[in-house]
């Protein structure tokens, strides 16, 4: 029965894999055979496909089997002028035993997130060579060829070194370009050789696609991938060729075609006048002003300091500085951020961040942090170190006010003040807002316009009527006064008009209106109509018919009836008033 | 005849007196320029006298004295420019990079209280009139409006309300910053003072404060100042190891 069952196995091309998919990011397995022997060795294939960042796999799921070798790769697939990266991970796997296996799915770690395969059936028999058919991968669109090492002359991969030779440490650029006679190209994907112990870090590529001559035909010249190389080994490094699987157009085969293999020879950094700091930092580089966290110093209190490498190669080769001159100091290495960019080439800043306590107080030079790196254009070391520093740092005991609040924010050495103004008059000088006309013009206008709206208000609520009311309400107390004013004032020449005055004015408040003008008839009609009795109304005529008369009358002796008419004035306007 | 010429005296008077103090600028400014920052600081104290208000030359002296290595003095001169000119972005740059060099600083509660009175500090005293008239002037035409009767009442009393809300703010504003304005604010412009007890250096040492320290007087006996710190901290100083802002 199981026999039966191997045999079928063997007619199929057995497909054992599944994928696992998880934003964006797909993870299948595969074996290259389901049946052998168990002197045979089989293929264990993990294929990661849209991980941004390199994949690891514990092979502790491949306990029964004997794992002889293990290998990472990584294909690209260019569609559209976008790249998309496969990881495949491989493991060429030997049976401890006979049987039937299972092997577990593989767990992979992708982007921090834990992915993992179908489990793949495999069976062993003993003895002899089992027949094998190979299993495709299920993530395989296209079919494996023969290696075309015939391909097209028309279409072809040129792989190039930005130099020959360079010391250990230097960047080196890879570019793998594509050169093809027909300006169509459908489906692209290419795989780089394995640099072995040389760091490969990617750069942007040149996106253009443009027409150049070669070997005396016109191409279609397109870059499809760039690479810094970080050599750290000194010898002769072969660099193996690129491949590319290509699709021109739906009526063309795909082709499978490959780069020229490289050489590069690899110097040691030299040996004579090499510092003992030496990280084996290579490329040019400078080192910025340090920044501290704050210009006040307290013994025992740490205080944070930012010291940024900045230049161009491989700057994570430098993981710390140097520090000199510590003895007064402790000093922790805090942090270490990058800014690097991979555009033409690896270039940017490395921050370190070291903490300082100074161990005593006074007047000291802060610690001095240096490192040293080799220059290829100039063949020569470098040694960078930072600007001593004086501080006074205050006894611990001292500054008992302190507190965290002190030296917030970052305080740059190299920060100045802003400078002084420059010819300015010295007349424009600050004034208090009470020296200001203005000011003084703006509080009128504006006490002006508040009395009005106030006033306004009163009045159309009929307050100010009540107030006038208020003001005028005793006429007759007004004219007793004013009469009693002229009693002691009759020598004046005016004194008949003011009596006069001060007697319609009287009548003109008792019969609320002027009566200035008026004749006596009307006069009469109106103090009748008041209520005025008619002896009163006779007195009254009388009393301003004298008044007449000694205003007119050449021979009058004003003088010795001015009092009399006083009097009499007075008591008319009790007489009249009591009427009213 | 003789008025004529005391005119011209007079203007002749005036127009050296101006001439001079331009002449003496320049020099000062050269002296800063070629580093003689003690030269300069002479200069621009005489010039003070003349002109005590001159934002600019405050702002100028406290640039020198921050050369001189005299943090407290400069923090000083710059509070004074900036009392007049609180938005003043060199002064307010300035004042920073002073108050960088300070060594101890007290701590100060972060409650909404001390963000309003940061605001308020923005704020000049002048500018607060003039807010406070032009506001009131706003609420004064709102209502001369609504007796006009002339506009739609609804829409003028909305805007009655928010004027009047806005007066009162202004009312406030104005106030906050009167007070603000009379209080007797100090630096501390010795290296390290003692702050004792009492009026006396026979009394208890509370704690010392160092040079740049601002600080306010709460009280003055003879030639001791009792201060108060930011964080509530307060004790006797000697009078002269402060500066008046």
């Amino acid at each position: 029965m199981i026999g039966k069952l191997k045999c079928l196995c063997v007619g199929f091309l057995l497909l054992v894999a599944s994928t696992t998919a998880v934003h964006g990011v797909s993870v299948s397995a595969s074996v290259d055979r389901s049946s052998l022997t168990v002197n045979d060795t089989f293929e264990y294939k993990v294929v990661v496909q849209g991980a941004s960042k390199s994949i690891s796999i514990d092979p502790e799921f491949l306990r029964e089997f004997h794992v002889i070798r293990q290998s990472t790769s990584q294909s690209y697939r260019m569609v559209n002028g976008t790249v998309s990266a496969s990881h495949i991970k491989s493991f060429a796997l030997r049976p401890r035993k006979v049987g039937e296996f299972t092997i577990p799915g593989a767990k992979v770690i992708v982007d921090q997130q834990t992915l993992q395969t179908e489990p793949i059936a495999v069976s062993v028999v003993e003895g002899s060579i089992a027949p094998s058919t190979p299993a495709a991968s299920t993530q395989s669109s296209v079919e494996v060829k023969p290696q075309s090492s015939q391909a097209s002359p028309d279409i072809f991969l040129l792989a190039q070194l930005s130099k020959n030779t360079a010391y250990v440490g230097e960047e080196v650029q890879y570019k793998l370009f594509l050169y093809r006679r027909v300006s169509r190209l459908n489906d692209l994907s290419y795989s780089l050789p394995d640099f072995g112990s040389v760091l490969s870090e990617s750069l942007q590529r040149d996106t253009q696609t443009y027409r150049k001559s070669y070997g005396g035909k016109a191409y279609y010249v397109q870059e499809i991938d760039r690479r810094a190389l970080f050599p750290y080994e000194s010898g002769q490094l072969s660099i193996a060729s690129s491949e590319a699987e290509i699709t021109l157009g739906f009526y063309f085969n795909s082709q499978r075609i490959r780069s020229n293999t490289l050489e590069l020879t690899i110097l040691p950094v030299p040996e004579d006048s090499k510092p003992t700091d030496f990280s084996g930092l290579v490329g040019t580089y400078t080192l910025e002003k340090p920044v501290l966290e704050s210009q006040a110093f307290v013994q025992g209190k740490p205080v944070a300091i930012k010291i940024t490498v900045k230049g161009m190669g491989n700057l994570k080769q430098l993981s710390e500085l140097t520090v000199k001159g510590d003895d007064d100091f402790k000093v922790y290495k805090s942090s270490v951020t990058d800014q690097i960019t991979y555009i033409d080439q690896v270039q940017g800043e490395r921050h370190f961040e070291y903490i300082i306590v100074p161990k005593k107080s006074g007047m000291m030079s802060l610690p001095q942090f240096m490192f040293s790196s080799f220059s290829p254009e100039t063949k020569t070391y470098h040694v960078f170190r930072t600007q001593p520093i004086d501080v006074d740092i205050i006894a611990s005991g001292e500054a008992v006010i302190n507190d965290e609040k002190a030296g917030v924010g970052l305080s740059v050495l190299n920060e100045d003040l802003h400078y002084i103004v420059e010819s300015f008059s010295l007349k424009q000088e600050a004034r208090h807002f009470s020296e200001h006309v203005f000011a003084w013009v703006l509080g009128v206008l504006n006490g002006t316009f508040f009395l009005y709206v106030f006033g306004v208000f009163l009045d159309q609520k009929g307050y100010l009527q009540h107030v006038k009311q208020l003001i005028q309400r005793n006429p007759k107390q007004r004219a007793l006064k004013s009469l009693n004013l002229l009693k002691g004032d009759v020598s004046s020449e005016s004194f008949l008009s003011e009596l006069q005055g001060v007697m319609y004015e009287f009548l003109g408040s008792v019969l609320k209106r002027s009566v200035q003008g008026v004749t006596q008839q009307e006069l009469a009609t109106k103090l009748s109509q008041s209520g005025v009795s008619e002896s009163n109304i006779k007195d009254v005529k009388v009393f301003f018919d004298r008044c007449s008369f000694l205003a007119y009358s050449p021979k009058a002796d004003v003088h010795s009836t001015s009092k009399e008419l006083v009097e009499e004035a007075i008591l008319l306007v009790k007489k009249v008033k009591k009427d009213v | 005849m003789i008025k004529k010429y005391l005119s011209l005296v007079v203007l002749m008077m005036v127009f050296s007196s101006t001439v001079f103090g331009s002449l003496m600028l320049n020099q000062a400014e050269q002296f800063y320029k070629d580093k003689k920052y003690d030269k300069a600081l002479i200069t621009y104290q005489h010039l003070l006298e003349s002109s005590p208000k001159s934002v600019s030359l405050l702002y100028n002296i406290g640039n020198t004295y921050f050369k001189l290595n005299k943090v407290g003095y400069s923090i000083g001169y710059y509070r004074r420019a900036l009392k007049w000119e609180p938005l003043n972005k060199d002064i307010r740059y300035n004042l920073t990079l002073a108050r960088k060099g300070v060594v101890d600083s007290a701590s100060v509660p972060n409650s909404i209280y001390q963000k309003v009175m940061g605001w308020v500090a923005l704020i000049s005293l002048n500018m607060s009139y003039y807010i406070l008239m032009l506001s009131l002037f706003f609420v004064l035409l709102v209502f001369w409006c609504l007796q006009k009767k002339k506009f739609s009442r609804e829409i003028l009393m909305n805007v009655a309300v928010v004027s009047v809300v806005t007066c009162a703010m202004a009312f406030v504003l104005f106030f906050l910053t009167m007070n603000r304005y009379s209080q007797d604010y100090v630096v501390v412009i010795e290296k390290k003072a003692s702050v004792y007890s009492g009026p006396s250096d026979v009394m208890a040492l509370l704690f010392y404060v160092h040079e740049g320290h601002e600080c306010k007087i709460v009280n003055t006996s003879g030639r001791w100042s009792e201060i108060e710190l930011l964080n509530g901290f307060k004790g006797w100083i000697p009078t002269e190891s402060l500066f008046s802002i």
